[in-house]
């Protein structure tokens, strides 16, 4: 599975589908049928907003730590 | 209610007494709470011991705090000795009550405020409208059909409506810059880490922010100067020293350089929120508008840092209590935690670039302007927004023009703006890290100049 794929901004909730089910096992979540769908629905949702962040060129330099500091 | 100053003054002046102030902001929680739904616990005897020994200390000749007399109410994410810290879950409500109150909690104490009790909010802060399903919508004392804003909901909503003049809340993405606007009271979100949050259930460790409502702009300086201070325990709060704001709060804005945010904040402000920003630029003298670059990639950042850190904390709930969760956040939970952690990098380098470009800016301009929310307060149960020409989502987008500011930890003061409608609206005032003494200061210039003011509902806003 290439993730980059999924976020993307006509990504479909049936594209997003078999992620889901991964992640849901590899978490360790069980899940019916209903509630899976609901969630593949909201990670479609997220990925369309995440394909703003991932497509965006940034300076290879850029800082990969948060900014948990100010001062 | 009279604001927190008034009060006080009041208190020290023998015009009425601490026990007197108290005991009238539990009599109004007593009458009107239950039509609101602001508060989950009040703090009867706790409150009234409390006010009893600031009596005590004016009688004796004591020097009384700033905030003597007092009464304030915290959203129930804060610690309080004796209370179970609920951050609006079901799933937290077994939990053993708190040994002891949150750091804030206790500054506004130390300064001789009185805590009365505990205030609603979206389970785990995970929300604009403060639509609880396990402990009820907390109604906007506007209209009690609409939302409060959230998810510092109650914390607005208690001091709109009088009950009590100060509250305190938190600010992850907007939670206090959305209900400040949607029930017109002022709040100040400050930069990231110069107020610790010790003593408070987390959200996202990376964007929470903790502030102040109340009905005044001096309010807002004084409380936010009792409340500044280093604190070891939070890795994320300042060594800086206190840099008090009421010494400069009267100094106006002649001489600041003040901006219209315009570009992606106009395009998704509804019609009185571009008004709000207009007028209140306006008053301030505005010179120009000012565009920042990418704002709504900096939005998305904060929303995929969002996801995947709330939904990683909450994952040990998810896996026990799958089916006790609040419905509104519960699949957003599940499906943040499984954030690919390349997206999460990314978003974070992102916040990083968006963040240098933004002090770029403030090269320029000292304070800039903009909506805090893009439409007024919304109906209880409403699920989609118009904006645009575009139908959204209704409770992400509340959070559209406050995401890209928080996201990068800069000082916002919002002020409620009058006379633009029936319902209120605030705009945000947003400075340079570190120069919430500018925010301040425009907040209190929009006062002086009436045009930003604080109305009881029922009045114009």
């Amino acid at each position: 599975m290439n993730t980059k794929n999924l976020a993307r901004q006509d990504v479909a909730v049936e594209d997003v589908e078999p992620f889901v089910r991964a992640g849901c096992s590899a978490l360790g979540l069980e899940l019916d049928e209903a509630a899976l769908q609901r969630v593949a629905g909201v990670f479609a949702m997220n990925a369309r907003i995440a394909s703003l962040v991932t497509s965006f060129d940034l300076p290879e330099a850029e800082d990969p730590l948060p900014l948990t500091r100010l001062d | 209610m009279e604001d927190a100053f008034s009060l006080t003054r009041g208190i020290r002046d023998g015009r009425t007494s601490a026990e007197a102030v108290v005991r009238d902001a539990l009599a109004a929680i007593t009458a009107q709470d239950g039509a609101l739904n602001c508060f989950t616990a009040v703090l009867g005897e706790r409150a009234l011991a409390a006010a009893r020994a600031v009596a005590a200390d004016r009688r004796a000749g004591r020097a009384l705090g700033p905030l003597a007399g007092v009464p304030f109410a915290v959203k129930n994410l804060f610690d309080v000795a004796g209370l179970t810290t609920l951050a609006g879950s079901r799933t937290l409500a077994g939990r053993p009550p708190a040994a002891r109150d949150a750091t804030l909690v206790s500054r506004l104490c130390g300064a001789g405020a009185v805590l009365v009790g505990a205030l609603n909010m979206d389970a785990y802060a995970y929300g604009f409208t403060t639509e609880n399903s396990h402990y009820g919508p907390t109604r906007n004392p506007w209209d009690p059909e609409r939302i409060a804003g959230g998810s510092s909901g109650g914390s607005a909503a208690a001091v709109a409506a009088g009950l009590v003049p100060l509250s305190l809340g938190s600010d992850t993405n907007g939670s206090i810059r959305v209900p400040a606007s949607l029930c017109g009271v002022f709040g100040l979100k400050p930069t990231f880490g110069r107020l610790p949050r010790t003593g408070s259930y987390p959200f996202v460790a990376d964007l929470d922010h903790l502030g102040p409502f109340t009905t005044s702009a001096r309010d807002l300086a004084q409380v936010y100067d009792v409340l500044q201070g280093p604190d070891a325990a939070d890795p994320a709060c300042t060594r800086r020293a206190p840099e008090p704001v009421m010494p400069v709060l009267d100094d106006g804005v002649s001489g600041l350089r003040v901006g219209r945010l315009s570009g992606y904040f106009d395009r998704w402000a509804g019609e009185q929120a571009r008004r709000a920003s207009a007028l209140a630029a306006q008053a301030l003298g505005a010179a120009g508008e000012v565009t920042l670059p990418e704002v709504e990639r900096a939005r998305a950042a904060a929303f995929v840092v969002t996801a995947s850190q709330g939904g990683a904390l909450r994952l040990p709930e998810l896996l026990a209590r799958y089916d006790e969760i609040e419905p509104h956040s519960r699949d957003r939970l599940v499906a943040g935690a499984m954030t690919p952690a390349a997206w999460l990098v990314k978003a974070q380098k992102l916040r990083a670039w968006f963040l240098r470009q933004a002090l770029a800016v403030f090269e320029d301009w000292d304070v800039l302007v903009a909506p805090a929310t893009p439409v007024p307060a919304t109906r209880i149960g409403e699920d989609w927004l118009e904006l645009d020409g575009q139908r959204l989502p209704l409770r992400p987008s509340l959070g559209l023009l406050t995401q890209p500011i928080s996201c990068i930890g800069l000082p916002v003061a919002v002020a409620p703006m009058a006379g633009l409608g029936p319902l209120p609206i605030g705009v945000q005032l947003i400075a340079a890290p570190w120069r919430e003494d500018l925010c301040l200061r425009a907040a209190r210039a929009l006062e002086r100049a009436g045009v930003a003011r604080f109305v009881a509902p029922g009045g114009i806003a």
